[in-house]
């Protein structure tokens, strides 16, 4: 088993908790259970000891009372409890005779395959402090969550994964009834999220035309199927899903992908340095997309309990989102700054050329404007309007804190023009080797 | 019920004044004194180590104190339990042993040792909770190396 290095003390980002008991095990403290401020269960698993026993290594992760009762009553095995936790985000700490050592906060990417527990199944006579967990986090029959229960049993007559938007209180909210334009900015916020989230699955990180939005509309669209009266809840499914087997060879689905996505965001985005850290991760339409939809939210006044249920697996995924997370949440992002490169491979005619700087405008469905890379200035003169050319374009997608569209800045660094029968028949002579200036200027 | 606060007038266990902090939540009706019960447990290959006869609670300060069942002792009906229970625990945590122990061990309780419960059926596991003044190092002896170093 190798040793994760964990250097330097990371902020933890599951704030305070207190203990509730031992899930594992009567003769040692392997897996055990707290609450932090919002009655979410953090769960605390033992990894192993190192340094000649002198360091015991720990990881923390945030849960819900769903996939903490599955795990508990033997539906799902201790690695996929493990797998399933809230935003993929998990925190470390080496701990030497109850002093934090050293400490990191770690996302499921980069995650030590070999500290998953094994797939072991459980069952209630094993936990330890039973009592103490089952009423704790109301698992006991007769104290669940009525409202969870009731969307979970919906979603499994649906047979379909199910969001549920439950808007608990605000301004225009009341029981069974919510004021029309609120109701409406919340569904177009979410599906447009919904959506861009989807295109960082289907088409990837970077911009995506109508046309390859059409061609995966089924996969990135939802509808609103049911509504229930508490507040007021809607519930959203996709219109369609992709399944298939993921690297772990586990069964995985498309929309699966997209709530995993969305509640990455929600987890990681309540702590600024995290989220700042893991921007990259997301394009920034999914970004921007987030941000309006939490700005929504906030600026209604309204709380939202937001959750995603999957009935074949029977994972739940949830998050609070009160007025005070979603104004901390609003903040991080409004200082967040993230720029993502992507190489564009375009074939069209160019539209207009400036000489003098370099400025290009080149048709390819739409248009695309940027400059041309300094090596490529000189003979750019040779170019024409009218044959074709396939292109190479370095796009930079930067992230503007307070503004809504990200700024787009495209440097060609090579062409060939095409043939008729569509072959490259004459490259730039220069084609740039380094770095497309755009990279360089912003360091 | 027959809580922790009624035993302890009776005879007194070797931390009453822990087990006493759970009151009602410590349900002892199921403990009691054995004849002769071979037992056996997890210790390390000296049996004189000072960890081999400690409870949980008092081995690993950081673990939640819910219960009184922390101030007891593990044992196992069998050694086959004892070991694969061990075997189990070790799995995935090479350097487990360093917590739990290497070897197994046996040795009979006795009216004298203090009072413990039937064993799971499950794993064969089950609490002993120790009379004040008792030697268990004294009682019991190594069978079996489970983990190499």
């Amino acid at each position: 088993m190798s040793d994760l290095q964990i250097r330097g003390r990371a902020i933890n980002p599951f704030g305070d908790y207190q203990a509730v008991g031992l899930l594992l095990y009567a003769e040692y403290p392997s897996t055990t259970l707290f609450i932090d401020n919002e009655g979410q269960p953090i769960v605390r698993e033992w990894i192993d000891c190192y340094d000649n026993g002198r360091i015991d290594k720990y990881f923390y992760f945030k849960t819900n009372s769903n996939n903490l009762n599955l795990f508990i009553e033997g539906e799902i095995n201790h690695r996929a409890f493990v797998k399933a936790a809230e935003g993929r985000l998990y925190y470390f700490e080496d701990i030497n005779s109850k002093e934090i050592v050293v400490s990191s906060s770690i996302f499921t990417s980069d995650f030590p395959v070999e500290y998953y527990p094994g797939e072991v199944f459980i069952s209630p006579e094993e936990v330890v402090d039973v009592d103490e967990i089952y009423s704790t986090f109301r698992l006991y029959a007769d104290e669940k969550n009525i409202l969870d229960e009731q969307v979970k049993n919906i979603a499994t007559d649906e047979g379909s994964e199910t969001y549920n938007l439950h808007i608990r209180e605000g301004h225009g909210v009341g029981y069974g009834k919510i004021k029309t334009d609120l109701y409406g900015r919340i569904l177009v916020n979410f599906d447009s999220l919904f959506q861009e989230a989807a295109i960082d699955q289907f088409v990837g990180k970077g911009t995506a035309s109508k046309k390859e939005r059409a061609k995966h509309d089924k996969y990135i669209n939802t509808e609103v199927f049911y509504n229930i009266a508490a507040s007021y809840s809607v519930l959203i499914k996709p219109i369609d899903r992709l399944s298939f087997i993921n690297s772990d060879g586990e069964e995985d689905t498309s929309s699966g992908r997209i709530a995993q996505t969305i509640f990455n965001l929600i987890n990681q985005s309540t702590t600024g340095k995290i989220i700042n850290d893991r921007a990259s991760d997301y394009s920034p339409r999914v970004i921007n997309a987030y941000r309006t939809f939490i700005q929504n939210i906030k600026e209604s006044g309204i709380d939202l309990d937001f959750s995603w249920y999957n009935p074949e697996s029977r994972i739940m995924h949830s998050a609070s989102l009160t007025h005070e997370k979603t104004t901390s949440i609003f903040s991080n992002i409004e200082s967040l700054t993230s720029t993502t490169e992507e190489q564009l491979s375009k074939i069209g005619k160019f539209e207009h050329i400036n000489c003098t700087t370099g400025y290009f405008g080149f048709l390819s469905g739409e248009i695309i404007n940027g400059y041309f890379d300094l090596p490529l200035r000189e003979q750019m003169r040779q170019v024409n309007f009218v044959d074709a050319y396939e292109v190479k374009i370095s796009r930079l997608t930067t992230l503007i804190p307070g503004k809504t569209e990200p700024r787009i800045e495209n440097t060609l660094t090579a062409y060939f023009k095409r043939s008729t029968s569509g072959e490259a028949t004459q490259s730039s002579e220069q084609e740039s080797k380094t770095p497309p200036s755009n990279v360089r200027r912003l360091g | 019920m027959l809580s922790a606060d009624s035993i302890s007038y009776a005879q007194p266990f070797k931390y009453q004044a822990q087990i006493d902090e759970f009151k009602e939540k410590c349900d002892l009706n199921e403990f009691h004194e054995y004849e002769a019960r071979t037992s056996y447990r997890w210790v390390y290959e000296d049996i004189n180590d000072e960890r081999n006869f400690l409870p949980v609670y008092a081995r690993f300060n950081d673990r939640p104190k819910s219960q009184c069942a922390g101030w007891a002792l593990s044992m196992y009906k069998t050694p086959e339990q004892a070991k694969e229970r061990l075997e189990y625990f070790s799995k995935d945590k090479p350097k487990a042993y360093l917590r739990l122990g290497t070897h197994t061990a046996v040795g009979v309780l006795e009216r004298a040792d203090g009072r413990s419960e039937p064993a799971s059926e499950k794993d064969g596991h089950f609490n002993h909770f120790e009379y004040p003044d008792q030697n268990l190092a004294a009682k019991f002896e190594i069978v079996e190396c489970v983990v190499v170093i």
